[in-house]
């Protein structure tokens, strides 16, 4: 029979009324809470019956002690005498719980009791959910950088998008727990002054927890089996080998250190610095790996062709090939006699947008044979359209550098041979360009660059390709 | 910073500081108030904690024994300062009860 059962549980620190409530519960199906974990609860089995649970905080208790205070001592052989006991402890809480009917409650002054959350709760509750937020705007300003140096390439990144999305949950969730807090200290404190009682922590944010919870395992769900269809799927098994092992050291090094007796200050920095140290050793050996992946040719699901072509001085020099097929090739717009063309395709697709690069190179090996690029945006979300666009119609940054009249930019041109909604062509200085032409269809916006001046003919056969 | 906390005392502030004119082992202070008070007011040994701890700080009483756990406290010419405001407040609030209820007009 199982005596252990282990819980994920998503309760807001505060939430001393829903805890006790849910202890309570639990125990009259015959568990008791043993102990709290970063991760799980766990729960010694029982024989069911009603016991009652008061929550409590106490802002000298650390997770880093190797035991309690003398002044938690004192206050843990209180309660004792008044009959309660501890099953477990998480930072600065407490759960306690009376096998008698009608015990005398911990708190019985309630003022006394909001300042001792209030205190609590400064000390670990806000200061970590203030990080927490602070994070989350600095990683969502990071998307934001990204979607603005390529709003197409970033919405059809699985997973720049399920990290834009779960930052977004982190901020919301930390937003509302933190004005929760404020709200819930606010009320109880007017309260407590007239006289009255510490106000319930609402239902209202327990059902947000718990709806952000679910959103986030979907979310992850989702990015995993995306990720599992690529070829680059050993880079995310990697990152997440990562932060278990990161996760794994660091909780275990406190622990250890618990055990060892460590003063909880002295435990405190160790663990800190080992957080930080294996932080960067971890992410320096992940670098290291991935590019010893990426040289091993595991970025890709095709090995490429070596070819070998001599420089005029004699140096020979490797290159590689590849032979990805292509929507549109030289050869479809032009006769063209050379084998040594490499022909590179990628391809990333969410519900959002798709984003297709291809481009058709020659080695420099002396022979001067026409070559292409071409990306390809398709905005499954009409809205994204204008912005994908703009985007696409962007000038360099450096442009801002040269002098007005030398500037290049973008032109509306004759869509003859194009059919397309519009097409727009690179200028400087009033001449054409660089060969380089913004295609609009319906909800696709093609970038290409030819190596040479296309005809019309040309333009009606390149668009075949690319509208395909 | 202590009189503005303590300005005016609460029932379980006023017993604690009522235990603590004898010296008192914190733990016994529960039972000494149940006591007391003939069950009507019951302090929680959280809430004890807290108050002991706040009175000590703003020095309304002292530590007099620590006998491995058990602390002992005794009140101190500012806690009984506080005590004699209180009861002072609290017979202002009768005196003003008997005049509004019982008769005697207003203060003079």
């Amino acid at each position: 029979m199982k005596t252990k059962k282990r819980r994920y549980e998503n309760y807001w620190f505060y939430d001393y009324c829903g805890i006790a409530a849910h202890l309570e519960e639990m125990a009259e199906k015959g568990w008791l809470i043993s102990r709290v974990t970063p991760f799980w609860w766990e729960y010694r089995k029982i024989e069911p019956r009603r016991l009652r649970f008061s929550v409590t905080y106490f802002s000298e208790a650390s997770d880093f002690n190797p035991y309690p205070t003398e002044n938690q001592q004192t206050f843990l052989e209180y309660c004792g005498e008044a009959g309660w006991r501890l099953a477990a402890e998480w930072a600065q809480m407490q759960m306690f719980y009376s096998e008698r009917e009608e015990p005398i409650p911990i708190e019985t002054d309630e003022g006394v009791k909001l300042r001792a959350i209030h205190r609590a709760m400064k000390k670990n509750f806000l200061p970590s959910s203030i990080l927490l937020a602070g994070l989350a705007v600095l990683q969502l300003f990071m998307q934001a950088f990204n979607f603005r140096n390529g709003p197409a390439r970033w919405l059809a990144d699985g997973t720049a998008l399920t990290a834009g999305l779960l930052w977004l949950l982190v901020l919301v969730i930390s937003a509302f727990s933190l004005l929760g807090y404020a709200c819930w200290y606010g009320r109880s404190k007017r309260a407590v002054e007239t006289g009255g009682s510490c106000a319930i922590p609402g239902q209202r944010y327990r059902a947000l927890s718990r709806a952000s919870t679910v959103i986030v395992l979907i979310s992850l769900a989702l990015w995993f089996c995306s990720v599992l269809k690529t070829h680059t799927w050993w880079i995310t098994a990697a990152v997440i080998g990562y932060m278990v092992l990161l996760l794994a050291l660091v909780f275990g090094t406190k622990n250890i250190m618990k055990k060892m007796r460590a003063p909880g200050s002295v435990n405190r920095t160790v663990t800190t610095a080992v957080c930080i140290v294996l932080s960067i050793a971890l992410t320096a050996a992940l670098t290291v790996g991935i590019l010893r992946g990426r040289r091993a040719g595991l970025f890709s699901s095709r090995q490429p062709e070596i070819y070998t072509s001599a420089a005029p001085d004699g140096t020979m020099w490797e290159w590689e090939i590849y032979h990805d097929p292509l929507p549109l090739r030289v050869e479809d717009l032009t006769v063209v006699d050379y084998e040594h063309y490499s022909c590179q395709w990628d391809a990333r697709e969410t519900f959002l947008a798709g984003y297709y690069e291809g481009r058709q190179d020659a080695p420099p090996d002396g022979s001067d044979v026409p070559e292409l690029s071409y990306t390809i945006s398709d905005v499954k979300f009409a809205p994204l359209y204008g912005v994908c666009l703009e985007d696409a119609l962007k000038v360099y940054d450096y442009e801002d550098d040269v002098p007005e009249e030398e500037r290049a930019y973008w032109e509306k041109t004759d869509s003859t041979g194009w059919e397309a909604d519009a097409v727009y062509r690179l200028y400087r200085g009033g001449q054409p360009w660089l060969n380089r032409y913004v295609i609009c269809w319906e909800d696709r916006i093609v970038s290409v660059t030819f190596s040479w001046e296309i005809t019309r003919e040309q333009a009606a056969a390149a668009a075949a390709g690319l509208r395909r | 910073m202590a009189r503005e906390k303590f300005g005016t005392l609460t029932e379980q502030m006023f017993y604690i500081l009522l235990c603590l004119q004898t010296e008192c082992c914190g733990m016994d202070i529960m039972e000494q108030v149940r006591a007391m008070t003939g069950g009507r007011v019951l302090i929680g040994p959280g809430t004890l904690y807290h108050l002991l701890d706040d009175f000590v700080t703003a020095g309304m009483i002292r530590e007099t024994k620590v006998e491995g756990r058990r602390r002992s406290y005794l009140i101190t010419e500012a806690g009984l300062a506080a005590l004699d405001a209180e009861y002072c407040r609290l017979l202002e609030l009768a005196e003003d009860y008997r005049r509004s209820r019982l008769g005697g007009g207003a203060r003079p």
